[in-house]
């Protein structure tokens, strides 16, 4: 994986991390598209659907920032 | 044992760790670079907890837990802010380190003098950044005396409160510059981070029997604390702000925040890029976890019935409603969230005046005349705002909440400047009079948001505009010539970076 990620290829990475924040960032800010996850129920192990997704984006997002550190620390873009 | 005495026992001990640890590390040598920038030397374990500690604000447990209190879950948006401007941070800081190292850079002005080349402009965006985020300070002077009054049980009175505050930190921005304030967030970010997720953690059991109770009780109390916009009649005063608030508000916070001074300034201070962004393994991770911990309690708070008298302590008073030990523990987060993000005002706010208004004047001032300035600046914008804190302030998120409209309009200048050629002296003047201009238009009549535009605020579509004007005068006028070489200097390794003096 580490040699995948140093090779020339591995700057995809950047791209799919660059996505998955942007599709993540969509849902969090687009008025029709947060309407889906802005409701109170269903409930989740007893907490609010709203609660749970708004954890959970943000959880997804410290996620990415913090893979994208990696993979620029194993490509020594640093 | 007597409540008060407990509690000022925590208190003693809380300072007397955060005095140790600053005033056994002096500056090294006592020259403006030292004092500014801390000498360009500190770990990333600093370099997170100073960002931790400026970013949380013991205004977080009074302002943003009043707006969870009252709106539910749209309090959230600090969490999302938080990781937006640490995805902006990821983007600029490797450039902006590169270029700060190689030509000893202190503060945001100084970049945009070099990036434009213009003297005018770097005075301007300082004056600009100064004035924006003047207010914080007042925010967190109230939120500190509150911590001191709260934990004595009245004996020492608010304002008496607020100037021991103001002392103490200015005692040490004296010491030693940006060095001790690094020093002393790092401290205090960790007493936040712990204390904070300690106690509320324990208030949710101890309050509700855990976090399933709570919710169900806020579902039966107001089902619409836990959807946007929130309580539309109690909180929003029967009239939905439209769908683009929430979006604004977000969008206020991401793009301002590393156009704070203090913050700003905290890209210069580490050793390296890699100390610099080393910072990312654990900062997005405080952001998810600390605001929903804090905001669920105080989301939870609205069904206990504190704070009657006003909403902004209920959340603090409820937390000391359970012995002298979660108060004193609450009002020692408050204090090291407001001292941390007072202390990096004042003292970055010191250097940019003497750095971005006074330098480019004065360009042949000395080191020590630089040195004695900013100390000299320190006291007066910490007195100033200690006098405007003792008068009556309106309610801490609104003040905040309208200031991020002002300093976003800085971004196009500094954020397109790192990846846009062609950004030019024109196109930075032409967006920031026009970024101005309809932020301050639109938000004399529309403070918080423009009905019109579905909630948007006037910063925010102050910002779209002012970067759609950047792009556009950026390419129908000529490109500068220095431009070239800055470039070149943001893709060099660090190793191999070298140091070049500026005339100014």
């Amino acid at each position: 994986m580490k040699d995948f990620i140093r090779s020339e290829k591995g700057k995809v990475c950047y791209w799919v991390l660059g996505i998955l924040a942007v599709i993540i960032w969509c849902f969090v800010l687009i008025p029709p598209l947060y309407s889906v996850w802005n409701k109170a129920l269903p409930l989740i192990c007893g907490i609010p659907f709203s609660v749970v997704m708004t954890f959970l984006f943000m959880l997804a997002l410290a996620i990415i920032l913090c893979l994208l550190y990696q993979v620029q620390k194993i490509r020594k873009e640093l | 044992m007597n409540d008060t005495i407990i509690c000022v026992a925590m208190l003693l001990i809380y300072f007397g760790g955060l005095a140790y640890c600053i005033f056994s590390n002096p500056m090294p040598e006592a020259n403006f670079e030292e004092y500014a920038v801390g000498g360009r030397s500190f770990g990333w374990q600093f370099i997170t907890m100073t960002i931790i500690g400026t970013w949380y604000p013991g205004s977080l447990l009074i302002g943003t837990a009043q707006m969870g209190h009252d709106g539910g879950i749209i309090a959230f948006y600090l969490g999302f802010y938080t990781l937006g401007s640490l995805f902006i941070f990821f983007l600029m800081s490797t450039k902006m380190w590169k270029l700060g190292s190689k030509y000893s850079l202190n503060t945001m002005g100084h970049y945009i003098q070099l990036r434009y080349e213009s003297k005018s402009l770097r005075v301007l965006s300082g004056a600009a950044a100064l004035l924006c985020e003047f207010p914080w300070v007042i925010t967190e002077l109230l939120a500190s005396g509150y911590a001191i009054q709260l934990i004595t049980n009245g004996k020492i009175p608010f304002n008496l409160g607020m100037a021991i505050i103001c002392v103490f930190f200015l005692i040490y921005i004296m010491f030693a510059g940006t060095r001790a304030v690094i020093i002393a967030d790092y401290y205090q970010g960790w007493m936040f981070l712990l204390g904070a997720l300690a106690l509320f953690v324990v208030a949710m059991f101890a309050i509700w029997g855990g976090p399933v109770e709570m919710f169900t009780q806020v579902r039966d109390f107001n089902e619409e604390l836990l959807s946007l916009p929130g309580p539309i009649d109690t909180y929003w005063g029967g009239a939905d702000p439209g769908n683009l608030y929430w979006t604004s508000i977000i969008l206020s916070g991401a793009l301002g925040a590393y156009m704070w001074p203090s913050l700003f300034s905290r890209i210069f201070a580490a050793g390296s890029t890699k100390e610099l962004k080393q910072s990312l393994r654990i900062t997005p991770f405080v952001a998810p976890i600390l605001t929903v911990v804090i905001l669920i309690v105080a989301i939870g708070c609205a069904t206990t019935g504190y704070g009657l008298d006003d909403t902004a302590y209920a959340l603090v008073e409820m937390i000391g409603s359970l012995g002298p030990v979660p108060k004193g523990v609450v009002a020692i987060v408050i204090l090291a969230g407001s001292l941390s993000m007072m202390d990096s005002m004042i003292s970055s706010w010191a250097i940019v005046f003497c750095n971005d208004i006074v330098k480019p004047f004065k360009p042949g001032i000395s080191d020590k005349t630089q040195l004695t300035i900013s100390r000299l600046i320190a006291v007066i914008i910490a007195f100033s705002g200690l006098a405007i804190a003792m008068t009556d302030m309106p309610t801490i998120v609104t003040i905040l909440t309208r200031i991020y409209q002002c300093v976003i309009q800085l971004f196009p200048l500094v954020v397109f400047g790192l990846y846009f050629k062609r950004g030019n002296k024109a196109a930075a003047w032409s967006s920031l009079i026009v970024g101005f201009g309809i932020t301050i238009v639109l938000g004399m009549k529309w403070p918080d948001f423009v009905p019109a535009l579905n909630g948007m605020s006037a910063g925010v579509f102050a910002f779209f505009v002012a970067s759609a004007v950047y792009i556009i005068v950026s390419y129908v006028t000529k490109p500068q010539d220095n431009v070239e070489k800055l470039f070149t200097d943001m893709k060099t390794p660090d190793d191999q970076l070298g140091k070049e003096a500026l005339p100014y």
